[in-house]
């Protein structure tokens, strides 16, 4: 023994825990398997569920406008709804639509009456006759979007004419964009924390941890330790998510790639660290995985990653500005989309940071390195 | 640091569970001189895995003092770290990684550079027969070499201590005797062992025995003196005297 042992803090301490987890992590195949899988399979699923581009909506459109004069309103309609790839147009009458609905084989049923075109002109008031599947919001929202799309194009600048100016966004943006940022940081979220849970709760199921604790190793080293290998991993999950983001999905980033990928690395230690602390409360990798699932089911549903935070209850709109998620979104996002910086982002960055700082805290109080009596 | 002739002191020694309901350890007074080989003897829940416990600095008694080679536990834990290495009752290795991976890790955490793992490695491997198995993963290796293998992370560092729980229990004979005869190679190239076992005849091939019961120590002694003090052949029979009719597993 010499005295270069009786250090207070070692480094290489903490490097022979990174070390050690990696080579484990390297040895455990299914583990690995699930680093690299589990982004690529997320990525798929969420991307294609929740892009927003929704198809083919089967709809029929009896058109029984006799037109005034040259002019049938109700045709030109019917022929732009054609051209729009939204719906999907059935040869049928009004009343076959109804019946296709009522058995659940069609979303909506339009009638265009012999005058349409007769009232429209003469009264600028007219009615379409719409049979309609309600019980999915989403799906009639298409079915409206793409009919009053098809009546500004027929009205040709007459009528209100909206004069579009996109902040952000645009053509090259496509709805598996928008939804890109919000399925990163629910994967750097998930994985992460089950990845860091599982390695924790692995040290106390083989009972190596009370004999870490006999050894010079204190806990600042080891949490050390843990946080390096982690973050390796996360900064992986990073890469691969991007990866797939940007060159299998085709996403735009705006903004700087590099600090897209500092935003995700700071956003992926924070995690690890709540993963720390949450490990306290776990005895098996059964409740390790529950805790995981406990952070990530609020995590998805309250962050606006599926649903705007604008259009949730109050009281769930004010939760979601506790969900650390909510924050890494507005900057995944910020990012990407709009292609902002640090000096639109500050905020969120100074708070993922305070969070980091936060759990680190707790990771550290709540880490001893002696026996639970 | 003090200077003592004791490895291991421990006054008035006081483990409660569960709010005192559990006494696991109550009250033990124990004293293992340097360069000795001690055997803590008992049923499974007489105390000895919760003294081992307190020793190492992993669990915190509930009154009591006790120093370890000279410095008081647990208030010195993290250096008292590096005078003795444990053999813990469980195998306690990462049985994902392989024989050398695993002392090379412990190697780390006490500092040690690469070298001095190389060079003490290598020399606890052929001691221990693990040579031509060092890169073999832990998981895959048989009780006993786990066992071995355990032994040489403790000993990768060469503390002057050396903790045993339940080091020789359950491995075949042939293993055990040449553990005992190591572990007096090791007694006289200076270290000190405390090994605990509820196997009563192990306890002949230590040099003191204390026995021990519901916490604390009920007798101490050489394997000799014990046996004619009691005029009994074997540590076994001591132990049955001194138990009177009680049931032994606690």
């Amino acid at each position: 023994m010499n005295e270069r042992t009786h250090k207070r803090f070692s480094f290489a301490r903490s490097m022979a825990v990174t070390r050690r987890i990696l080579t484990q992590f390297r040895r455990d195949r299914m583990t690995f398997g699930m680093i690299v899988l589990m982004p690529i399979l997320f990525m798929f699923v969420f991307g294609a569920t929740l892009s927003g581009d929704i198809k083919n909506v089967p709809i029929i459109v009896e058109n029984l406008d006799d037109g005034f004069g040259e002019i049938n309103m109700g045709e030109a309609i019917y022929d732009e709804l054609l051209l729009d790839d939204r719906v999907d147009m059935r040869e049928g009458t009004y009343l076959k639509g109804s019946e296709m609905i009522e058995s659940g084989d069609l979303v909506a049923s339009f009638l265009f009456e012999s005058n349409f075109s007769t009232e429209m002109i003469l009264t600028g008031n007219a009615s379409i006759k719409l049979y309609i599947d309600g019980t999915k919001p989403q799906i009639k929202g298409v079915v409206y979007g793409a009919l009053t799309d098809a009546m500004q194009a027929i009205l040709e600048g007459r009528g209100i004419n909206i004069e579009e100016e996109l902040a952000f966004g645009g053509a090259e943006f496509s709805g598996l964009d928008v939804t890109i940022p919000g399925v990163m940081g629910y994967i750097l979220t998930f994985l992460i924390l089950l990845l860091a849970v599982l390695t924790v709760i692995r040290e106390d199921i083989g009972k190596t941890k009370l004999r870490l604790f006999s050894t010079p190793l204190t806990p600042v080293e080891r949490i050390l330790g843990y946080v390096l290998a982690l973050s390796l991993l996360a900064m992986l999950e990073t890469v691969l998510v991007l990866g797939i983001a940007i060159f299998i999905f085709g996403t735009v980033v705006k903004g700087s790639i590099l600090l897209l990928f500092f935003a995700g690395l700071l956003y992926g230690m924070a995690n690890i660290f709540l993963a720390f602390f949450l490990s306290n409360f776990a005895k098996n990798e059964f409740q390790s995985v529950q805790l995981a699932v406990l952070v990530a089911i609020p995590s998805l549903a309250f962050s606006g990653m599926m649903i705007p935070i604008s259009s949730l209850p109050p009281i769930i709109a004010t939760m979601s500005k506790f969900i650390p998620l909510t924050f890494a979104i507005t900057i995944f996002e910020g990012i990407m989309l709009r292609g902002w910086g640090l000096e639109q982002l500050w905020f969120e960055f100074t708070l993922i940071f305070l969070l980091t700082i936060c759990f680190f805290i707790l990771a550290l109080i709540s880490s001893s390195d002696k026996s639970k009596d | 640091m003090k200077m003592s002739v004791y490895a291991v002191e421990t006054r008035k020694l006081v483990k409660h569970y569960n709010k005192g309901k559990v006494k696991a350890v109550n009250g033990l007074d124990l004293r293992i001189k340097k360069g000795e080989i001690y055997a803590l003897i008992g049923a499974n829940g007489s105390g000895k895995t919760t003294t081992i416990d307190m020793l190492s600095g992993v669990l915190m008694p509930t009154t009591g003092e006790m120093n370890v080679w000279g410095l008081p536990q647990p208030k010195n834990r993290k250096k008292i770290a590096h005078y003795f290495g444990i053999a813990p009752q469980e195998y306690a290795l990462y049985l994902d990684l392989s024989i050398w991976e695993n002392i090379t890790f412990f190697g780390k955490l006490y500092s040690l550079s690469r070298e001095e793992i190389e060079n003490t490695g290598k020399k606890l491997l052929e001691i221990l027969n693990l040579e031509e198995k060092k890169d073999v993963i832990a998981e895959q290796l048989s009780g006993g070499m786990k066992r071995r293998l355990s032994i040489a992370c403790a000993l990768i560092h060469q503390p002057p201590l050396l903790l045993f729980d339940e080091a020789t229990v359950g491995v075949d004979p042939v293993l055990r005797a040449y553990f005992w005869s190591y572990f007096r190679k090791l007694r006289d190239a200076g270290k000190t062992i405390l090994i605990t076992s509820h196997v009563m005849d192990e306890a002949e091939k230590a040099d003191r025995i204390g026995l021990m019961r519901a916490g604390v120590l009920i007798e101490e002694g050489t394997p000799s003196e014990l046996k004619q003090k009691y005029s009994v052949d074997t540590i076994e029979e001591v132990f049955i005297h001194l138990s009177g009719d009680e049931i032994i597993d606690e």
